[in-house]
């Protein structure tokens, strides 16, 4: 599989923007976020705190009030926009909105055909996607007529045929089972390691983030409230709270017991627990 | 039908199947529900859900047909002897897409539509309106426009919508599946309160298991179109193969207590909930 | 965000009139601009009445307009390139193949059409979808009828932000017609993106007309009850009286220049 090798970090500076009239909402106050090429990285918060708008800025939906956004040192919105999606790819949060085709095979092939690449690898490319992301048995299939999660797969397929060098995922896990949802988180994970993609996940599954992700970037207000490793974020409730986030329950009994470091797992829950045991003969089930 | 006064609803060997489908969605159900329970329905996509609430609530097969053998009671009539209007009166039904359930401009007419349909005096829907409106800590709610709202609002707006017209039972579908965290939680605010109330008898699916566990006086949980529990929360999660096959968790912090267990640890009773967790588990460590 | 066409709540006096009245009127305006030989002061005057009556600034709508303005330019082109001579004069030079009653002809055609669009204007964002619905309803027609009248008046603006959505989607996907200035490209990703949004809509619509009936939408036959309107519209002597004003005014435009009708599209 290919690899992206040159630098693709994401840097942004000064980010300041305000919706255009009428509605004249100051979305994003003032940022500054700096993301390495190959990371994989959640943004959290309540709804309205700019996580949508700051993820549509650095796919370049929006341009920003003030301040750049660059990719690999391009600045994204300035990227012209029938190239833009092999920089950096856009998953709407409704995969509903992003079907084109009448077959899965076709739609996944949908971008390539509107940049001009030759038939034959066309077909080289979206074989290879649609049997990486399980979608092979599907071809032929209306991509109305698969189930939600599979028509989610077809999207972030879409996508990737034009081999970005990072994706935006607006909120894969809404409205997924807790099964399908960590199919997704695996997905991505699994992206991520093979290819070097870039991720940045809009989320509000705790409980996969803090199984998955590995920094994690929280926004309030408009502004980055934390942005740090995943571990270190969920310690902090009271400025969670904020945000109306709440670390996952694992992390919660951590807190209040104590814990250090705190566990994100229940693995690492019960190894901290049984290492802070009282002496371990009195509990010992006999 | 002679049966306990107190069963509101039952379910005779009911299975149903779907006019396009070869095979029965649902098969061989046999259920009771008190009057007054608060019932959580737990399972997988595909197990058959959506089906078995849609039958209790009567849109099956009234509206989208199928064909039904053995019967739903509800208090002791059964579900083909009534239409599906009438049904709507005694079972009240909120989905899961926040934006398909409103459908006037304010939420002060939206509230009210049902009681108009139902042709009650004016001065009491006046009354209604108020008394809902507080009930549901919504009266600020009222002058906006129903799709500004924020999708907790929405359906809380839903729900009184559907409460105002009193029926006694209330089938909740994935309530909280397209919300936040601080949506869904303002959700089951609402549910509770209105479980909390005389007489009135819920039944939720949910995705959102810990959530539910904590609220319910019984779990469901089906799986290939079968019932394949009926407990209390405390004893559901202890069938682990049973979770396991319909790929169903248990809740984190209870898998904690059951790894010490395996582990030797005296843990007696398994916790649901933070709180419970942190008090059992405060126990064994120093 | 503000679509196009979408009702804001106001105080104004057109607000407060009954939406029959408000319909005749509109309906009386816009059917006087196409008597009336020069519809740009027809125009005009929309523009300030919307602003005086409604209390609607040019600002609001105005978005409106700059999509009517290439409509109306390539409207007076076209007129004039296929009018007859003689051409129009310009600094003294002749220019034969740009008719001047073309252009005549173009700019009140052109003109309006604005003032048709003004009119659905000043009535769409001046009553509320249900109060009109509720004002047919009480005309005569079913009540499911003008409820899914309202009901689609209401939902209108959320497929706007809908499309733009799905041509996000489609810009995601590297296919650009959003902002393009070729029509045909604009006509065809508007034909790509009807897909998914009418998808989308179906889907919903199904999952809607459940939730209407389960609140009773059908139960005044299903049921026999009789249905109660809480919020009501009456006509009161102010929406008569505009009735009459309008209707009495479309008769005097009729009049004085009906005579002209053959003329009415290029005065000479």
């Amino acid at each position: 599989m290919n690899t992206i090798s040159d630098n693709h970090d994401l840097v942004i500076t000064n980010l300041h923007f305000v919706y255009p009239p009428p509605r004249r909402v100051e979305a994003i106050k003032r940022l500054d976020l700096k993301i390495k090429a190959g990371e994989f990285v959640a943004v959290i918060g309540h709804n309205g705190s700019g996580k949508t708008t700051l993820s549509k800025l650095i796919s370049g939906y929006l341009e920003p009030s003030e301040g750049t956004i660059t990719i690999g040192g391009v600045v994204v919105h300035k990227i012209p926009a029938h190239q833009r999606p092999m920089v950096v790819g856009y998953v709407f949060q409704n995969p509903d909105h992003q079907v084109f085709r009448d077959t899965v095979w076709e739609d996944v092939a949908f971008g390539l055909e509107n940049i001009k690449i030759p038939e034959d690898e066309i077909q080289r490319v979206v074989r290879d996607t649609l049997e990486d992301l399980d979608l092979w048995h599907l071809r032929e299939l209306h991509p109305f007529r698969i189930g939600k999660g599979d028509r989610q797969r077809v999207a972030v397929a879409g996508l990737l045929v034009m081999n970005p060098k990072i994706l935006v995922v607006d909120e894969p896990t809404t409205g997924q089972d807790p099964e399908r949802a960590r199919e997704i988180m695996r997905l991505m994970t699994r992206l991520n390691e093979e290819r070097g993609i870039t991720i940045i996940t809009i989320t509000h599954a705790m409980d996969l983030v803090a199984e998955f992700v590995k920094r994690v970037i929280v926004m309030g207000q408009g502004e980055i409230l934390l942005d740090e490793g995943v571990r270190e974020a969920f310690s902090k409730p009271d400025i969670l709270a904020k945000t109306y986030v709440q670390p996952p329950a694992v992390a919660r009994v951590g807190l209040a017991l104590g814990l250090n470091p705190l566990p994100l797992t229940v693995d690492e829950a019960v190894e901290q627990i049984l290492r802070r045991c009282v002496p371990v003969k009195d509990t010992l089930a006999r | 039908m002679d049966q306990p006064k107190d069963i509101v609803i039952k379910l005779d060997n009911v299975s149903f199947t779907y006019k396009s489908a070869n095979e029965p969605t649902i098969k061989n159900i046999n259920l009771e529900v008190r009057k007054g329970e608060f019932i959580g329905l737990i399972g997988p996509t595909g197990s058959g859900k959506t089906t078995l609430l849609n039958l209790i609530a009567g849109v099956l097969p009234h509206y989208t047909p199928g064909v039904l053998s053995g019967a739903i009671y509800i208090n002791g009539k059964s579900t083909l002897e009534m239409s599906m209007a009438e049904l709507s009166k005694l079972v009240g039904l909120v989905m899961q897409d926040p934006e398909s359930q409103l459908f006037n401009l304010y939420v002060k007419d939206e509230i009210i539509w049902g009681l108009e349909n139902l042709g009650v005096p004016r001065e009491v829907i006046a009354k209604e309106r108020v008394r809902v409106a507080e009930f549901f800590r919504i009266p600020h709610l009222l002058d906006r426009i129903t799709y500004d709202l924020s999708g907790g609002e929405k359906q809380k707006v839903a729900l009184s919508s559907t409460y105002i017209m009193r029926p006694e039972i209330f089938v909740f579908d994935n309530p909280t599946s397209q919300l936040d965290p601080l949506g869904s939680s303002m959700v089951f605010e609402a549910i509770n309160a209105l479980a909390k109330q005389d007489g009135i008898t819920v039944i939720v699916f949910e995705d959102k298991i810990e959530e539910l566990a904590t609220f319910a006086d019984r779990l469901w949980l089906i799986n290939n179109g079968e019932i394949v529990m009926d407990e209390e929360p405390r004893d559901f999660f202890t069938h682990t193969q049973l979770l396991k096959e319909a790929l169903i968790r248990v809740p984190a912090v209870s898998a904690i207590g059951y790894e010490l267990r395996a582990r030797g640890l005296e843990v007696d009773r398994l916790p649901l909930t933070v709180e419970e967790a942190v008090e059992t588990y405060q126990k064994f460590i120093h | 965000m503000k679509f196009l066409y979408q009702f804001s709540a106001g105080d104004s006096f057109f607000h407060r009139l009954d939406p029959r009245a408000k319909l005749v009127f509109v309906i009386c305006y816009l059917i006087s601009a196409f008597f009336f030989p020069y519809p740009w002061w027809m125009f005009v005057a929309a523009v300030i009445l919307i602003w005086l009556l409604a209390g609607i600034s040019l600002r609001s709508y105005w978005v409106f307009i700059t999509y009517m303005i290439p409509l109306m330019t390539v409207l007076v082109v076209v007129q004039m390139l296929v009018g007859p001579p003689p051409g129009i004069v310009i600094f003294g030079v002749e220019i034969p193949f740009l008719s001047m009653e073309g252009f005549q002809i173009g700019i009140r055609i052109a003109f309006r059409l604005a003032v048709t669009g003004m009119s659905f204007i000043l009535f769409s964002m001046t009553t509320d979808p249900f109060d009109f619905g509720l004002s047919l309803y009480k005309t005569g027609l079913s009540y499911r009828v003008a409820y899914m009248i309202a009901f689609a008046l209401r939902f209108f603006p959320l497929l706007q932000e809908e499309l733009f959505v799905i041509r996000s989607a489609l810009q995601a996907r590297a296919y650009v017609s959003m902002g393009s200035l070729n029509p045909v490209t604009l006509v065809k990703g508007l034909g790509v993106s009807v897909v998914p949004l009418g998808v989308g809509a179906l889907r919903r619509s199904q999952d809607i007309a459940l939730a209407m009936e389960r609140r009773g939408l059908g139960f005044p036959d299903q049921l026999g009850t009789t249905r109660v309107i809480f919020r009501d519209v009456h006509l009161r002597p102010k929406d008569y009286a505009v009735m009459a004003i309008s209707i009495l005014y479309l008769i005097t435009i009729i009049v004085v220049f009906g005579s002209q009708f053959g003329k009415m599209w290029a005065p000479l």
